[in-house]
């Protein structure tokens, strides 16, 4: 179940310690333990809530069930039917009573919620990607962590998540998607039967908006002791259209799989690198780069990377990188029919377009780029925010323009 | 000859035969299924650190060169295994382990020229100084990255703990000092060892026709003489090697990885191992018992608190691990919960549901092409049956389990943290 809601006055810690309470317990099963209990006694079935910004400039509670198919239960139940059923008692009767979750499970909650936001600097590249994001998109909804600070996380009360929650059930846009070896007749009848009785308000309206491409490129800098060095750099194309296929097709030659041109020419051939790729967003209408380096190494990575996308501008990209873009892509869209929820993030991902493309439609549309049109579409992303993390040992030597990220 | 191997619990059937070379081949057909994964691995891991050919003279390879000659396999005189995978759309990779290494694809079309070319370039070793030279510092900057990953340092510390002299106690990777060691003679060496075919074995799972593996393994399968390889054994003691090991990072929390050593076992007895200890640790420190309640309410665990097993040849043994305020504190009530129970066993309804639990975990490793690979090299590895796993799953006992349970001594632990330096 996928809730896309607006953000507001409150803080988004209020939403996301409502979003882990959700997922946590509910009236039925009034702690984590008891629900753990009942998932495991349905053959170690799953449920989890998440936070996440859409790229419909909107937050998304996401509320996800996983269970073994029926007809794998050793003794005749309805596994699926239970699972919708535990999925809307979680959304619809919360351990809540009179305006207030219960105030032992947001304590607990709050703790974890706290314990989240802060352990990101334990994985560096995420880290690297949460403070980079900070100087990309300042302004946007993707500049902060969807989670919020630890800060709006100790001001969470029972009541402050409360009232986050109510705001979900009474104005998100609400998709439920089911994917596996079902007709889902039986969860189509019982959440048509629930959601029916939710008393709504105006519902959150979806939009598209590319990143703003700042006036010149900016860096940022950060420091923590580590060993390894990386580095991000953020391109923009506000100008490109949101299902313009070259940008999938470029993205994957320079940096999105073991024959793209950072791979090839930036790792293999000048061993700058352990790893360097890109990833591409048809809404945001960005190209990030990011990559593992020794701290020495961090301009001349830099360069290479400009280097790559000119060389594509100036002189468009082979047949040979053309076809195994293609082929590449095409075998990852047929692998999704074998994975429920890749199928599920696919469709998801649609939803505001006006024609929803199947894998298949999507390789045909992929089969007609041309390297002219990869020309075009490298020709439209300019660097935007370059941001780098690395020993505070290197930069106080060898830095010369570096500048602390703004918070 | 094709054997069929068909398992009652899951009503599947795994086909196994030998190649004349000595290459075991296992494959699960999965109807419906658009992917097809095949992985091709040989026995060769950084535990192989000191070997016998033959049983002439000991040779000793620097720590990290199984890792090393994995990730220059992928090279060859004309054209890289990457560039021709290209030409198929096939993703592909590899992965060094404590007691293997292996090489895969994964492809929606074009299975056959697939295999092909995963036969083709594991078979092919091309090292020469130049490019052995050029993968030195890409690998030195992989060793970088993993220092800089507390969850992984946590890992490795315990290992290093737990073990005086099992080579599993050193880093996959090896060391930057001693990747510097490695030359194009010790990668030929090793290849020649541990590559034989009969140290070999490819598995395959998903959208594939049998008879053209076997057809693909005909024509590109090569035979050689076969070798008598010996990793050198080791005399590793009883007890812990360290109590406690700590190292400081920029994390948030501390965190720990507390394991408890075992005993050496193989074969069935340490699959029982496995599976058991797996269902134990789940009902006395998983999410649904009394313990996790209790500790999470006193706010010394959250809910990244784990637990499981962690086996391979001549290691095995149940771990937890997660993030505490006071690590300590945490190890010392599991030691209470293992003392507590093994005077008042646990109840044998809690027993039933993470059974069950275990074997919906199970049944759903084998809806996907990549696990089922997985699974059917894990037991190619094992020497056991493709279904021994999620049989011995399925027909697990309370008593079994209560005796493992008596066995276990909660005071041969090693406990792993790295804290914050605040």
């Amino acid at each position: 179940m996928l809730l896309h809601t607006d953000f507001d006055e409150l803080s988004r810690a209020d939403y996301a310690a409502a979003e882990y309470i959700l997922g946590d317990c509910c009236r039925k099963f009034p702690t984590y333990s008891e629900l753990s209990k009942r998932l495991a006694d349905m053959y170690g079935a799953s449920l989890y809530s998440r936070s996440t910004i859409t790229w419909f400039e909107k937050r998304c509670t996401s509320l996800t069930g996983s269970v073994l198919d029926d007809r794998f239960a050793l003794n005749g139940e309805c596994l699926e039917a239970e699972m919708c059923d535990i999925l809307c008692e979680c959304l619809l009767n919360p351990n809540a009573d009179g305006g207030s979750f219960d105030r032992q499970v947001t304590e607990l909650q709050k703790t974890q919620l706290i314990d989240d936001i802060d352990s990101i600097i334990n994985e560096k590249a995420s880290y690297a990607a949460m403070r980079g994001n900070i100087a990309a998109f300042r302004g946007e909804p993707f500049e902060l962590p969807i989670t919020g600070t630890h800060e709006q996380a100790e001001a969470v009360t029972p009541e402050s998540a409360y009232t986050a929650y109510e705001r979900i059930l009474k104005t998100a846009r609400i998709e439920v998607l089911c994917a596996g070896a079902s007709d889902f007749a039986e969860a189509e009848k019982i959440f048509t039967e629930r959601l029916a009785a939710l008393e709504r308000g105006k519902v959150c309206e979806l939009s598209k908006k590319p990143s703003a491409l700042k006036d010149k490129p900016e860096t940022f800098a950060d420091t923590l002791p580590m060993q390894q060095a990386i580095l991000r750099m953020y391109f923009k194309a506000p100008q490109l259209e949101d299902t313009y296929f070259a940008g999938t097709l470029l993205a994957s030659i320079l940096g999105g799989m073991t024959t793209s041109r950072f791979f090839l020419n930036i790792r293999e051939k000048q061993s700058l690198c352990y790893y360097c790729s890109c990833v591409p967003n048809r809404i945001l209408r960005t190209l990030i780069v990011y990559s593992g380096i020794e701290p020495q190494n961090i301009e001349h990575v830099k360069k290479a990377v400009l280097a790559e996308l000119n060389n594509i501008c100036e002189n468009g990209v082979t047949e040979e990188e053309l076809n195994a873009a293609r082929l590449e892509m095409h075998n990852s869209l047929s692998s999704m029919n074998d994975n429920p929820m890749a199928m599920m993030n696919w469709y998801h991902n649609q939803i505001m377009d006006n024609k929803i493309l199947t894998p298949e439609e999507y390789c045909a549309e992929l089969d007609k780029v041309t390297s002219e049109h990869i020309r075009d579409a490298a020709h439209m992303y300019s660097l935007d925010t370059v941001y780098t993390l690395c020993s505070p040992d290197f930069n106080a030597e060898e830095s010369t323009d570096g500048e602390e990220a703004a918070e | 000859m094709i054997e069929k191997i068909y398992d009652d619990v899951i009503k599947e059937t795994c086909l196994k035969y030998v190649h004349e070379s000595g290459v075991q081949v296992f494959m699960l057909p999965m109807a419906g299924y658009s992917t097809a994964v095949a992985q091709f691995s040989a026995k060769f891991g950084s535990l192989d650190n000191a070997f016998s050919v033959n049983g002439g003279e000991l040779h000793k390879v620097p720590d990290g060169t199984a890792h090393y000659l994995e990730h220059k396999l992928f090279e060859s005189e004309e054209k890289d295994a990457f560039k021709l995978f290209a030409q198929t759309g096939a993703s592909c990779n590899a992965g060094t382990s404590f007691d293997y290494t292996q090489y895969y694809f994964a492809c929606a079309d074009n299975f056959r020229k697939n295999l092909e070319i995963l036969l083709g370039f594991v078979q092919e070793p091309y090292f020469t100084p130049e490019n052995v030279e050029k993968e030195r510092g890409i690998i030195g900057q992989e060793i970088t990255m993993y220092r800089d990953s507390p969850g992984w340092r946590v890992f490795t510390n315990m290992l290093e703990g737990l073990y005086s002299v099992n080579p599993v106690r050193n880093d996959i990777a090896g060391t930057v000092e001693s990747i510097a060691e490695i030359t194009e003679k010790t990668l030929y060496d090793c290849y020649n060892a541990y590559y034989n075919p009969a140290n070999m074995f490819l598995c395959v799972a998903g959208n594939f026709d049998p008879d053209e593996v076997v057809s693909v393994c005909t024509e590109k399968l090569k035979n050689r003489e076969p070798l008598n390889v010996k990793t050198a054994e080791f005399d590793e003691p009883h007890a812990v090697n360290q109590k406690r090991m700590e190292l400081t990072m920029p994390v948030a929390k501390p965190l720990f990885e507390v394991g408890f050593k075992r005993p050496l076992v193989s074969g069935q007895e340490q699959l029982d191992e496995y599976i058991y200890f797996n269902i134990l640790f789940d009902m006395i420190f998983g999410n649904v018992s009394e313990f996790f309640e209790r500790m999470r309410d006193k706010g010394l665990i959250n809910e990244q608190f784990s637990d499981g097993v962690f086996s391979g040849r001549d290691f095995c043994f149940p771990f937890a691990r997660g993030e505490s305020g006071d690590p300590d504190a945490v190890l010392a009530e599991m030691q209470n919960v293992l003392r507590t129970y093994k005077k008042t066993p646990p109840k044998r309804e809690d027993f039933e549901r993470i059974k069950r639990a275990t074997y919906g975990s199970m049944v759903r490793s084998f809806t996907n092409a990549d696990s089922v690979a997985g699974t059917l090299s894990d037991s190619a590895l094992r020497g056991s049956s493709p279904f021994a796993v999620i049989d011995t799953a399925a027909a697990a006992s309370y008593d079994k389990m209560i005796e493992l349970l008596d066995g276990l001594d909660e005071e041969n632990a090693c406990i792993s943290i790295v804290k914050g330096d605040n």
